[in-house]
């Protein structure tokens, strides 16, 4: 069982607490009503019993054959509690029976009533709200000393136990339509479906055997699955596209022997793999260093929220052949870098480039001018949207028409600027067609042209660039770049985009979070000036906290000057991780101020220090 | 005579949020290299070295005139004509 997928089963959500005493219970799911003996020298009816609704919602449901499982439960756990016609007793065969003090409490419940389990009651009650993902459960059972509890049980009956439970929660959650009263029936329907798989997967394997037999024979005879045919699967699955004579058999048969790089899987990655796997590119490679992050999600439909902490490249890798198993796919967990790139660009034919970073788009386009391979990139950003094809039929290559990069300061990326997640799936989609084009030799490409998507407006606008730069320093007749050269310190940024802290104050002028609660404390009065753009200042801020833009105080000094007119007040600044705060520091120092200080970090170390409530975005 | 201007990428930002500028340029003949100062005199708002630098658009900046590379046209020495539409565009890296 792979437990990543079902994070409710976690054991510790389930086991008693050593340390408390309590239930553990996790953050998915409070532990349901298994029931934890504690000091209390009598029972405490008032408390024992669940909530009156909970039982009469449940009882009607119970069948005769849940007992038997339930009772199985009960002879491990020997705490079990079991209500019958008003009475209440241990289910461990404990005589102890004691009269419910609150008999009004249960006086609809039939006479017949079968025995009642509050744990059944609760997983029903779980398997009905399964679509949400929190479930309230009843308080807590108090139990008296006298019955032996879940501390008695040894290791063996604790794992038993548990494993039981996991059991009957993955019968309640595998399918909703379960009623709990048919568990023996899905406990059949289950074995037999299990015993039907074990059989088919036999099958198989042996259909594999012999595959392999035939595939050590194949070097000889050539069969349906070569690259320069099609085979059935394949063109019944390509068949809508193989029709159209712009494709046609040729064209899907060169699409199939293709080989594509997709350098990122991120917003512009998602969309291109998946439609270049959904077109039968014969062999995909995804590259990628950095592991899905929940903002991703919005844009990188790629992955899904069961793969949030893991590597891009990896969840990328298991979509694309989740959708095709008919293409080959190669994961490369690792930064395209100087040492990396070359060999990388080598083993395919197009590279797609579709990463984040200026650094890392001089990188690849130098490595596939110096390898000559086609490179087919995009990039978004908030509602704008750019394509193009480099170094193919005559075109510009990258440098060509960015001879030199733009200083690191002009530089906007997603984690910023923001974006808005289908921008970089249409033009994710219009670079996967491009990709497809070059594959199939089919249509007129992008080369030497420009498409510019403005969201807003809403514009699509395709302009003519320039030829190939015969002076270019790597794609020209006689080019100074012959090998590839230092592309952070050339470009003054790294290879990603990932927030980074900058330091431009004297660290006297800054103070960290805990500084500034010592001082909120101390009384002093002080202005808190956030100066963040408004849009994210309305997102999360801080009380008492003055929203001025760094932006809006460089722009109309006056802003600043009117709202605090004592030049030694003290001020201090603060904004999302602390780089313009610094900024707004030294603008004010240069504007006179005299006792401004910047907090270090700002609100993403807020969040992390001092509230973890505060929201990160 | 009547310019079509525009700036995106992002550029506009440096010019009131503002994409789209139907000026009028009160001169019978400009080339490009003086319609940028012109630009920097009467439509920048703020921060000029984020426009300009070293009397041509900073890298990063491409400069499209009718919708084709000005580099096609003749860049700097350009001569603009009435109607023309020229579009200043920041490079994206996002993705």
């Amino acid at each position: 069982m792979d437990r990543r997928f079902i994070p409710d089963l976690n054991p510790r959500a389930f086991g008693p607490d050593t340390q408390t005493g309590g239930w553990a219970s996790n953050s998915a799911i409070e532990a349901p009503g298994l029931y934890e003996p504690r000091k209390a020298r009598r029972i405490d009816m008032g408390g024992l019993f669940p909530p009156r609704d909970t039982v009469m919602s449940a009882l009607p449901r119970l069948s005769p054959c849940r007992p038997a499982l339930v009772e199985r439960m009960a002879r491990m756990e020997s705490c079990i509690l079991v209500v019958k016609d008003r009475e209440v007793r241990l289910s461990n065969g404990c005589n102890k029976i004691s009269r419910f003090e609150r008999p009004s409490d249960c006086q609809s419940i039939p006479e017949n009533s079968p025995p009642l389990l509050q744990k059944t009651i609760l997983l029903r009650q779980e398997a009905q709200q399964r679509t949400t993902s929190r479930v309230t459960l009843c308080e807590p059972i108090e139990m008296s000393n006298e019955a032996p509890g879940a501390r008695d049980l040894t290791a063996k009956q604790r794992r038993k136990q548990r494993d039981l439970y996991f059991q009957l929660q993955l019968l309640c959650r595998g399918n909703s339509k379960i009623d709990m009263a048919d568990h023996q029936e899905a406990i059949t329907r289950l074995t037999e479906e299990n015993n039907a798989l074990k059989k088919r997967v036999a099958e198989l394997e042996a259909l594999l055997d012999l595959k392999k037999e035939d595939d050590s024979s194949r070097a000889i005879v050539p069969d349906s699955s070569s690259v320069d045919t099609l085979n059935n699967a394949e063109i019944s699955r390509y068949g809508r596209q193989l029709i159209m004579p712009e494709i046609g058999m040729q064209g899907q048969k060169k699409i199939k022997k293709s080989s594509v790089l997709i350098i990122g899987a991120g917003g512009l990655g998602s969309p291109v793999s998946l439609y270049l796997a959904g077109a039968g590119i014969g062999r995909i490679g995804i590259l990628d260093f950095d592991t899905v992050e929940a903002s991703n999600l919005h844009r990188q439909v790629i992955h899904k929220e069961s793969s949030v902490g893991i590597p891009k490249a990896i969840s990328a890798g298991r979509a694309i052949r989740e959708f095709n198993s008919l293409v080959k796919v190669e994961e490369h967990v690792t930064a395209f870098t100087t040492d990396n790139a070359l060999g990388l660009v080598s083993r395919y034919d197009i590279i797609v480039d579709a990463t984040d970073n200026v650094a890392t788009r001089y990188l690849i386009n130098d490595a596939c001018v110096l390898s000559n391979k086609p490179l087919v990139s995009a990039a978004a950003l908030r509602m704008d949207g750019q394509v193009t094809v480099y170094h193919h039929n005559g075109g510009p290559c990258y440098r060509c028409l960015y001879p030199s990069p733009p200083p690191a300061e002009t530089v906007t990326d997603c984690s910023n600027g923001g974006v808005l997640g289908v921008v970089p799936g249409i033009v994710g989609c219009i670079q996967a067609l491009e990709v497809i084009k070059i594959a199939a030799g089919t249509g007129e490409s992008m080369s030497q042209k420009l498409l510019l998507f403005d969201g807003m407006s809403p514009r699509y606008t395709m302009v003519k660039l320039r030829p190939r730069n015969k002076e270019c320093a790597v794609c020209g007749d006689s080019p100074s770049v012959t090998g590839l050269i230092d592309y952070k310190s050339f470009c003054g940024s790294s290879y990603d985009d990932k927030p980074c802290t900058r330091s431009i104050l004297d660290a006297s002028l800054s103070v960290s979070c805990e500084d500034y609660v010592a001082h909120l404390k101390g009384g002093e009065e002080f202005v808190l000036l956030d100066v963040r753009e408004p849009v994210q200042y309305d997102i999360c801020s801080l009380p008492q906290s003055k929203n001025v833009s760094l932006h809006d105080m460089k722009r109309d000094p006056a802003i600043i000057t009117d709202m605090i007119s004592d030049k030694d007040k003290k001020v201090f600044c603060l904004c999302r991780r602390g780089n313009d705060s610094q900024s707004a520091v030294k603008f004010m120092k240069e504007l006179g101020y005299t006792n401004v200080f910047n907090i270090s970090g700002g609100l993403s170390s807020w969040s992390k220090d001092i509230d973890p409530n505060f929201p990160v975005y | 005579m009547r310019l079509s201007i525009e700036f995106s990428g992002g550029l506009e930002l440096l010019f009131g949020k503002k994409k789209q500028h139907s000026v009028e340029v009160d001169k019978k003949e400009i080339v490009l290299r003086d319609l940028l100062q012109w630009i920097k005199e009467n439509l920048l708002k703020e921060r000029p070295e984020l426009f300009l630098s070293q009397q041509t658009v900073r890298p990063g900046i491409l400069v499209l005139i009718n919708d084709c590379d000005w580099e096609l046209m003749g860049g700097l020495d350009y001569k603009v004509e009435d109607k023309d539409e020229l579009v200043f565009i920041s490079t994206l890296h996002g993705g």
